[in-house]
């Protein structure tokens, strides 16, 4: 077994190392389309700092400080110069963008991990119900619906939440996040509700599918052969086999999911990343764009990651060659 | 083989075969609304912008069948020139990436090995990364210009988006299809024979492409209407005072307590209007199966 | 040593139809006897039914299908009974399926695999591992005790087999059925495999009902074999005169198909044309369009199953002539 599990890490070691350079290719090349648009963008970064009444030798000067006369390669050098030193620059307003993150990073986070839980606990029913009942009127209901709700945005989706639920019944706040753990709980619901329903057409499907090859595998029948049934049968031989193409499904998805997010913190005026990657842009405010979709971006590549890893840690074929 | 590309396009236009009852209730909703669209001046007021603020916030009535807004313009009229909007640029944004996709998967097939990889490894990229993110960003910094030829403010930096980020699955679809004739062996032979590369594409890899490409555009448009609604909630699509259906959903979202139905509408239609185009491309896709 | 043989198992008109209602009969009425201790082997070529009949027996079918009628009966302590198919799993009768490498279930360890059933049926966990050690070791699988924690991917394809009938086993069941167990086996395996399963049926007393479509597989294990073509019984009898004197020409036709190892020569021979689709028949012998004996009589009336000999019956009009061109 000894051997086993030492060619286990080797092959670990080079998937990371995979990974990292993913990781670092993905993020120069998204640093690069992101400078070539910062220069493509109309307007004068200078003067956009400055404002419509600084006069031209203000701006002139400050063109200098900000190396903006230089030609655009010696930009492009200095400014992936800094971001190696993880020098995240100075946002419009003067604040040090790596400030504005810390400030904003946790409310992003909680956001993420409460819509990944209503997500799975939305759509793993739904497609078990689907796939359970396959080609009956059940699942013929839920793929429809499931079809039109891909196509709501899903701010509409939360504005009707909050006038239908939240209004009425006055159990959910509207807007925020709170920031006792209990009052932060209650806030995530809607939020985290609206980014589950907007999931649910991706996942559904795609869960249904291989929820069904689960259930008509083989094994099953095997284990139904023997009198297995009930929660032995469910848990030990199908949800257990299901566990792995879920989370690889769901971790392929969290780009979707992160869009989900910096719409939901529009839609609930919830102060995260999301939402000031949304004022940044509008604004031109070329820093903050470029380190939150940096950032955003790193987290799709290390969720990818992650999912891979867990899905070969869970499945036992991975694990020895 | 042209007789493939031909029954692809029949298939489009007929309904007596599997998959009929969803490309009948897909081509019900989606002429319903083309209709609406083109209908635009006899069955509204004709001005979308025309402001009446002795009447705002006014309940539906006859002369407001949806009521009117903050500013008192006419819910009604600018509903059905949002839909007008959307669906030009739906279109446009499933046509411009879908031409430009499908000439780079050709082309890709046809270039040599490190090229035609390289090309493979961008695609898988732009998937893996969070485009939408990055779209937002892109449409944000690029800021919604002003009216350019017949594209009216804010739609050219979308459909610039739309075209960068959307080309990679239609170059997909006819990579792979060009890959699959070239090796064939009868082709490979009918090339060294002396038959040209274009009498190729066009007479066999065309057929087959066509008939998937289709069923993809058909969401393609639902999502490219999507994604201009949800950029202009986020103000980065076009200016808030042109009616669209995210723009007019944002627009009221101050005042969704009394008027709700300034927020359900435009998005029911949007999502009938997604749900037509997704039902055409399911029916098509049942039918295209072998 | 056909003598006194006790039914195990009977098989009472059982029909499956595609979808329900019974428009498209698979199988449209099926009467078959295992008797204890005995191997009967039932043959026919993929899409006879033979496989959905054997699931039938447990009510394994898939979605689509559905027994309309039909009684299934197995020998309890009280004498032949009849039972719902889905109360004799694990109960009496399990099942060794065909294909090694998708029937055991990835996510479990070859020890928990095996204790499973025993699990299922309330043993406690440490004296279900003891048994599954034993189990094992029954099935000649090598050093049972110290490969009970490997995973069904680290083994060969015998060795799954292997696990696969060590798991029905642990039900302790009176009738094996065999879903062509051998099949996806390269020949040496597929011997051992086999003789492990003869072994089992005269130290255990065992029955088995084993579906396959390789006679020559039945000529080594079975001790009656029933040959089944278009979800019917065509002919039945014991093994080894059935395979050196065919009395249906699709047995005959079956024969004809396979090499023939000692002539030297390999005089492989399809049948002609396609078994009928099902519902696709309108009267006369089902096989009579591929038949190359077929008479008139053969196309108005379908034939029914006879005894032309002690245990030995065949639906055919024509065995006489069979005989008599066979011994010519």
């Amino acid at each position: 077994m000894g051997f086993k599990a030492g060619n286990r890490s080797d092959h670990l070691a080079w998937r990371l190392g995979g990974w990292l350079a993913q990781l670092a290719f993905s993020i120069l090349i998204l640093v690069l389309i992101v400078f070539v648009l910062t220069q493509v963008a109309p307007g004068d970064a200078a003067r956009l700092r400055l404002g419509p009444r600084a006069s031209q030798e203000e701006v002139d000067v400050l063109r200098k400080q900000l190396g903006l006369d230089q030609n655009i390669l010696v930009q492009f050098g200095s400014y992936v110069g800094r971001l190696a030193r993880a020098d995240l620059g100075t946002s419009i307003n003067g604040e040090p963008v790596s400030e504005v993150i810390r400030q904003r990073i946790d409310k992003t986070w909680w956001l993420l991990v409460g819509t990944s839980v209503f997500s799975l606990a939305l759509s793993f029913p739904l497609a078990w119900l689907s796939a359970y009942y396959r080609d009956r009127a059940i699942d013929h209901v839920i793929r429809f619906a499931v079809l039109v709700a891909l196509f709501m945005p899903v701010f509409w989706i939360g504005f009707l939440l909050i006038r239908f639920l939240a209004l009425p019944t006055g159990w959910f706040p509207v807007a925020g996040l709170g920031s006792s753990p209990m009052e932060l709980l209650r806030s995530l619901v809607l939020p985290c509700l609206t980014g589950a329903i907007a999931m649910a057409p991706i996942l559904v499907r795609s869960l249904r599918s291989s929820l069904i090859e689960v259930i008509s595998a083989d094994y099953v029948t095997v284990a139904r052969s023997l009198g297995i049934r009930g929660s032995a049968l469910l848990f030990r031989h199908i949800l257990r086999n299901a566990l792995g193409p879920t989370i690889a499904l769901f971790s392929l998805n969290v780009g979707y999911l992160f869009f989900g997010i910096v719409i939901l913190e529009t839609t609930f005026a919830i102060h995260g990343l999301g939402s000031q990657l949304v004022t940044a842009s509008i604004k031109k405010d070329v820093n903050v764009v470029q380190a939150i979709t940096i950032i955003f971006a790193a987290g799709v590549v290390l969720a990818n990651s992650c999912g891979d890893l867990v899905v070969r840690w869970l499945d036992p074929r991975q694990g020895s060659r | 083989m042209m007789q493939t590309m031909r029954s692809n396009l029949h298939a489009l236009f007929t309904l007596r075969e599997r998959g009929s009852g969803k490309i009948a209730v897909g081509y019900a909703i989606i002429g319903l609304f083309v209709f609406t669209a083109m209908a635009a001046p006899w069955i509204t007021t004709g001005e979308p912008a025309r402001q009446d603020l002795l009447n705002r916030l006014a309940f539906p009535s006859f002369a407001h069948p949806l009521g009117t807004d903050q500013l008192g313009r006419d819910v009604w009229t600018r509903l059905v020139y949002a839909i007008q909007l959307d669906f030009r640029i739906g279109i446009l944004g499933m046509l411009l990436p879908a031409i430009l996709g499908s000439l780079i998967g050709v082309a890709s097939a046809l270039s040599p090995h490190w090229l035609d990889a390289a090309i493979s490894r961008l695609a898988d990229i732009i998937i893996s990364l969070p485009l939408f993110v990055f779209f937002l960003a892109l449409a944000g910094l690029l800021g919604p210009g002003s009216d350019w030829g017949p594209f009216g403010p804010g739609e050219l930096p979308i459909l610039l988006g739309f075209t960068l980020l959307g080309w990679v699955v239609y170059a997909r679809l006819l990579r792979t299809e060009m890959h699959r004739i070239l090796a064939m062996e009868y082709i490979r032979a009918a090339i060294t024979g002396g038959l040209p590369l274009h009498r190729v594409i066009i007479g066999h890899v065309m057929p087959n492409a066509v008939g998937q490409t289709l069923v993809y555009m058909c969401v393609d448009i639902g999502l490219a209407i999507l994604s201009l609604a949800t950029l202009s909630f986020l103000g980065a699509g076009v200016p808030l005072d042109r009616p669209e259906l995210g723009g007019m959903i944002s627009a009221s979202r101050t005042v969704i307590s009394s008027n709700w139905w300034l927020v359900a509408a435009p998005g029911a239609v949007l999502a009938l209007m997604g749900t037509g185009l997704a039902l055409i491309g399911d029916g098509l896709d049942d039918r295209l199966k072998p | 040593m056909m003598a006194a043989q006790t039914p195990l198992l009977v098989m009472d008109g059982l029909s499956l139809g595609l979808g329900s209602g019974n428009r498209a009969m698979i199988v449209p009425s099926l009467n078959l006897t295992v008797n204890a201790g005995e191997c009967l082997g039932l043959v026919g070529e993929s899409g006879s039914g033979k496989s959905l009949s054997l699931r039938a027996i447990l009510g394994l079918l898939p979605n689509s299908i559905h027994r309309s009628a039909g009684r299934i009966l197995l020998r309890g302590p009280t004498g032949l009974a009849e039972h719902d198919p889905a109360s004799l799993r694990g109960n009496g009768i399990s099942m060794v399926f065909q294909e090694p490498m998708s029937s055991l279930n990835p996510s479990m360890r070859i020890g928990d695999l095996v204790a499973a059933g025993l699990r299922a049926k309330g043993m406690a966990r440490g004296k279900a591992r003891t048994k599954a050690i034993s189990l094992l070791r029954e099935v000649g699988f090598p050093a049972p005790e110290k490969r009970l924690d490997d995973w069904p991917h680290q083994l060969s394809g015998g060795l799954r087999q292997r696990v696969m009938i060590a798991m029905a086993l642990s039900v302790e069941p009176a009738l094996l059925l065999c879903d062509e167990p051998t099949t996806a086996l390269d020949v040496t395996t597929q011997e051992q495999i086999l003789l492990l399963l003869e072994r089992l049926k005269k130290d255990r007393g065992l029955g088995i009902l084993f579906v396959t479509h390789d006679l020559s597989v039945i000529s080594r294990i079975a001790d009656r074999t029933a040959v089944m073509y278009a979800g019917r019984l065509v002919e039945e009898g014991p093994t080894a005169e059935l395979l050196a004197a065919p009395r249906h020409p699709y047995t005959l036709a079956l024969l004809s198909c396979l090499p023939q190892a000692g002539t030297g020569q390999r005089r492989l021979q399809a049948i002609d044309g396609t078994p009928p689709a099902a519902g696709e028949h309108g009267g006369g012998c089902i096989f009579a369009p591929r038949c190359t004996f077929a008479a008139h009589q053969c196309l108005t009336a379908e034939p029914v199953l006879a005894d032309i000999a002690p245990a030995h019956r065949t639906a055919c009009y024509r065995h006489v002539l069979l005989r008599e061109g066979l011994s010519r």
